[in-house]
Order: structure tokens, then C-alpha cells, then sequence
């Protein structure tokens, strides 16, 4: 639910980055803090377990300045992956504008994205949101682990397990390395903040 | 979804954590959503918090607590308050979808607080309550 | 046609913005790229059903906790104050018709009690005085009354649980309590004196004839 501040002339636009446990969402905004601190000046903060495991939530807000005369405010949310809190994802969820799923590459978790995914649209829909009419863009995190020999799903098998309905803007991706990180954040803040002016209009 | 909130809003809004809380002594008070967007934040000037980081937090809180009342058979608590050594917070439901938060220090005391807070929120859901049919 | 236009025109705006923030990103997107660019929100008749109920909840069990009825406060059951000073703690917490009824019936109790004890006496009348005029205020109380309140409070508990304090020791608390009861009663006056005056300004210049450019 993106707040509109007419006083200010500001909008706060809410992104959650969703998806299996130990996928790669805090990776992703960890990247994101690291890389661009200094350009973006604002802190991260995390809630997490002593086994580094997110609890509550990562949150890292930021500005993108101006656009439409409008001063447009990004805050950035990774849920808690793992299956036992998914009240606590519900919670997270409430008021989001636009959603990145990060899915883990590796082929032993296959099942998990799917799960993760159905899970989300439970979610969505829990707050009567649909997850094909909500900005979203799907990740395909920890391409870099082929170096290594670790077995990955092919992307068209990842497409058709987790984009076939969908049809949203993929992308392979590395949260530890960055590889297209950067790439997935521009597209999902282009879809929200578009969709958002789309709405008020 | 998205919801506007204009300046004539947003002056009455302020207006009112000024009278009822900032010149009672509050040290910050801010009125956020339950995404944690921000919709107006004060503060006596002493002291700057990273309140975008305090809103989201508070808004996990809030929803966390509500959501542990459920489980327990409670339909909500009515007192959501957290003590410190120097500097305390309340919140305060407005409505389904909005909370106040005071952070005050020792001075004050709760029951005061909650007095003026009560005051606060029947003029604030003034102002919020025709957000929510939209 | 026009709305398409504007469309693009933000979408590059927003792009634009974006580049310069988070500049080309990293050197390895070049290579990788999007494996699908744009967005095609797929017909809502394919759409899956939603499912009943998450299956993945946890049934949470929770122990019966046993209410603890024994007596909150931390003195013995036969001590004077002790139902004062429940009240008073109540006081902090939450300021209720209810509790204002219940402390100031206290008070009156307890004066009866201590009608030979000037000193006490004196004490229960301040805590009397402050406890009318946060009952007829409420909200609009002085916000430094509860501190006072808490403070002649203590001294009373500190005068009422001392062995062997001299009664000139006793007076010397109270007369420090009393001073502090006159400063909020002058800073209460003072804060309604200053309310009228403004009240007053508001109203003359309300009157005051628009005055020709």
C-alpha cells in the first residue's frame, strides 16, 4: 500500500524480496548495502538468529530522488525463509507494492520454490492481493555455484516450475558475486513505482 | 493499492501530536501505517532517531504482538508498551490500519501518556477513518 | 495515445534515475541479461485457484499458566498502605474514574485511621488535593501531578514505615512536599493565566476591523 504524501510530495514504496530459506534474499539487499552505502547513505537493519538465519526481517530503505516532482522513498524487505515462520512473512507482506522471488538455482531445491511460491500466493491473498496483478520480478539466484560443480536446474525448467503462469521478467542472478542484483532491483522498482502511478491515476 | 493523504490532512495531523503530545512533554511521536510508511513524524528536537528504521520495526512489532494475541484467544491487547531505563515507548492502534507511537522519557508518566494519546487518536481517526473506505 | 506516451516518458524518467544511482550496475549483468525482458500478467482465467489453508502452519501448544491471585504489592498484608499504594500504582499505569474513586476513598479511609497523626494527616490531604484535581482535569491535568503524586507518596511511605524518625525530621518531609504541591499549584495557575490571555488576543483580533490597503 504506497503512501502518498502530498504535503511533502513524497510516495513510500514497500518491495519484499520473498522466496525459499537460504535463497539469497538478504544476499541480495546485503549487496545492495554494501555496493552502494555511500551513494544511497541510509543503514540496513537486520533481525536475525545467532545462525545468521533472518528472524523477523532485513530492511534497507532508501531514496531514488525525484520523479514527477514526486520524492519517491524505496524500502527494500526480505522475509524469513524458513517454513516455520510464515506468520511472520504474512506480517512482512502487509502493505507491499511489489515483489521480488528469489529462487535458489540448486536443483536439490526445486521443490522449496515451488512451495515458496504457492506459499506467497497465499499470503497475497490473505490480504486479498493477487500474485498476477502485483509488480514482481523472479530471481533465479546462485548461478555461480556451476563453477563449482554443484548441480543447477536448467532455466528452462525454472521457468516452467515457477514462471509458466506468471510470465514475469527473470533473471539469473548472483547475490554473493552481484551479478544481475542490481539488475533485478532497477526492474522491480520501475514496475512498482510505474504500477503505483498507474493506480492513483 | 495506494492512498494520498494531502496538506491540509497532514497540517490538521500535526497540529494535534503538537498540542496533545509534543507540548506535553513527548519526546517523539510519529503516526505510520501498518506497511511502516511513514505518514507524520515530530519530534522536540532533542533528539534525531532513524525513524524509518523505528517505523518499520514498530509496524513488525505491533503486527507481530496482535498476531501472538490471536493465538492466546485475545481479540487485541490493550496496552502495547515498552519500558526503558531513560526512554519509553507506547503504541496505539488508530483504526485497522494505523499506529501511534510515542517514545517519551521518565517524566511523563503512562497513565498521563495514555490519557493524551486516547485524546489524540479520537481526532486522528477523523482525518483516517474516510482513507479507509477507499 | 497520449497516456502511452506519458507512460514511456516516466518509465525512462524512472530508468534514468535508476542508471544514476546504481550506475550500469555490475560489469557480469552484460552477460547474462534478463532471460525474460518484459511483463505479460497472464490471463486471469488461468489463473490458479487459491488454496483453502496454508499447510504449512504450526500448531502451537501452549502451557496453562497458572494466575498468580497472591497480592501484588511487595509489603505485608497487614501493612496501612498497602491498598493506597495499589492505587497509586494503578494511577501510573491507567487513569480511570474507577481508580480516582478508589484512591480518594482510600484517602478518606485513612484519615480516619491516622485522625491523631497531624503530620500523616497533612500527607493524606495533598494526596486528597492532587487526587480531586486529576480527577476533575483528567487530560488536561498539569502532566508534572503525577510526579508529585509518586513523590508525596513515597515520603508518606518513608514517614509511616520509620521506626524511629523525630517528629521534627517528619515535618521537615512534609514541609518539602508541601513546597513542591505550591509550585505545580502556581505553574497550573500560571498555565491557565497565559490559556485566558490567549483565549482573549484570539477573540480581539477576531474582532478587529479589516483595515483598507
Amino acid at each position: 500500500m504506497a503512501f502518498v504524501n502530498l504535503k511533502n510530495k513524497e510516495i513510500q514504496v514497500k518491495i519484499v524480496y520473498y522466496g525459499p530459506g537460504r535463497g539469497g534474499k538478504t544476499t541480495n539487499l546485503e549487496y545492495i548495502y554494501k555496493k552502494f552505502r555511500k551513494r544511497i547513505n541510509t543503514e540496513m537493519v537486520t533481525v536475525k538468529t545467532h545462525g545468521d538465519r533472518t528472524l523477523f526481517f532485513d530492511f534497507l530503505p532508501f531514496d531514488i530522488g525525484v520523479i514527477n516532482g514526486y520524492d519517491v522513498k524505496i524500502q527494500l524487505y526480505t522475509v524469513p525463509g524458513q517454513v516455520k515462520y510464515n506468520a511472520t512473512r504474512r506480517l512482512v507482506l502487509r502493505g507491499v507494492d511489489g515483489i521480488v522471488f528469489v529462487a535458489d538455482a540448486m536443483a536439490v531445491r526445486r521443490e522449496k520454490n515451488i512451495l515458496s511460491l504457492r506459499n506467497l500466493q497465499e499470503n497475497l491473498a490473505n490480504y486479498k492481493k493477487s500474485i498476477f496483478k502485483i509488480p514482481c520480478v523472479i530471481q533465479y539466484n546462485k548461478v555461480d555455484l556451476l563453477e563449482q560443480g554443484i548441480p543447477l536446474l536448467p532455466v528452462e525448467t525454472l521457468e516452467k516450475d515457477l514462471n509458466n503462469q506468471l510470465k514475469r521478467p527473470s533473471f539469473k542472478a548472483s547475490a554473493l558475486t552481484g551479478t544481475n542484483v542490481v539488475m533485478t532491483l532497477k526492474k522491480i522498482i520501475s514496475m512498482t513505482v510505474a504500477s503505483i502511478k498507474r493506480d492513483l491515476k | 493499492m495506494s492512498y494520498t493523504l494531502g496538506q491540509k490532512q497532514l497540517d490538521s495531523i500535526e497540529d494535534i501530536l503538537n498540542q496533545d503530545l509534543i507540548d506535553n512533554g513527548v519526546r517523539c511521536v510519529f503516526l505510520i501505517d501498518m506497511a511502516g510508511n511513514i505518514i507524520s513524524n515530530l519530534d522536540n528536537g532533542e533528539k534525531q532517531h532513524d525513524i524509518y528504521s523505528l517505523a518499520a520495526l514498530a509496524a513488525g512489532n505491533f503486527g507481530a504482538v496482535s498476531a501472538m494475541a490471536k493465538i492466546i484467544g485475545e481479540n487485541e491487547f490493550s496496552l502495547l508498551f515498552h519500558k526503558g531505563k531513560k526512554e519509553n515507548i507506547h503504541f496505539n492502534k488508530i483504526t485497522t490500519e494505523f499506529l501511534l507511537i510515542t517514545i517519551f522519557g521518565n517524566d511523563i508518566s503512562l497513565g498521563f501518556l495514555r490519557l493524551k494519546v486516547a485524546d489524540s487518536v479520537e481526532q486522528l481517526k477523523t482525518i483516517l477513518e474516510p482513507l479507509l473506505s477507499l | 495515445m497520449v497516456d502511452k506516451n506519458k507512460d514511456d516518458k516516466l518509465d525512462s524518467e524512472i530508468a534514468k534515475r535508476l542508471d544514476d544511482l546504481f550506475g550500469e550496475g555490475d560489469a557480469s549483468s552484460a552477460e547474462t541479461g534478463a532471460i525474460r525482458a518484459d511483463d505479460a500478467t497472464a490471463d486471469e482465467n488461468k489463473s490458479q485457484n487459491q488454496p483453502e489453508q496454508a499447510a504449512h502452519d504450526e500448531i502451537f501448544e501452549l502451557e496453562d499458566v497458572a494466575a498468580n491471585k497472591s497480592d501484588e504489592g511487595h509489603v505485608a498484608p497487614d501493612y496501612p498502605l498497602a491498598e493506597l499504594k495499589n492505587m497509586v500504582l494503578s494511577i501510573d499505569w491507567e487513569i480511570t474514574d474507577e481508580v480516582l474513586t478508589g484512591f480518594l476513598t482510600q484517602i478518606d479511609s485513612l484519615k480516619s485511621t491516622y485522625k491523631n497523626e497531624k503530620v500523616i494527616l497533612m500527607f493524606l490531604q495533598l494526596l486528597g488535593s492532587l487526587g480531586e484535581y486529576v480527577k476533575t482535569n483528567r487530560g488536561n491535568a498539569h502532566p508534572q501531578t503525577f510526579k508529585i503524586l509518586n513523590s508525596v507518596f513515597t515520603r508518606l511511605e518513608d514517614v509511616v514505615l520509620s521506626q524511629d524518625m523525630s517528629a521534627l525530621e517528619k515535618k521537615k518531609i512534609l514541609r518539602a512536599e508541601m513546597n513542591k504541591y505550591k509550585q505545580l499549584r502556581k505553574q497550573v495557575s500560571q498555565k491557565k493565566a497565559s490559556a485566558v490571555s490567549k483565549r482573549r488576543a484570539e477573540t480581539l483580533q477576531k474582532k478587529k476591523p479589516i483595515s483598507a490597503c
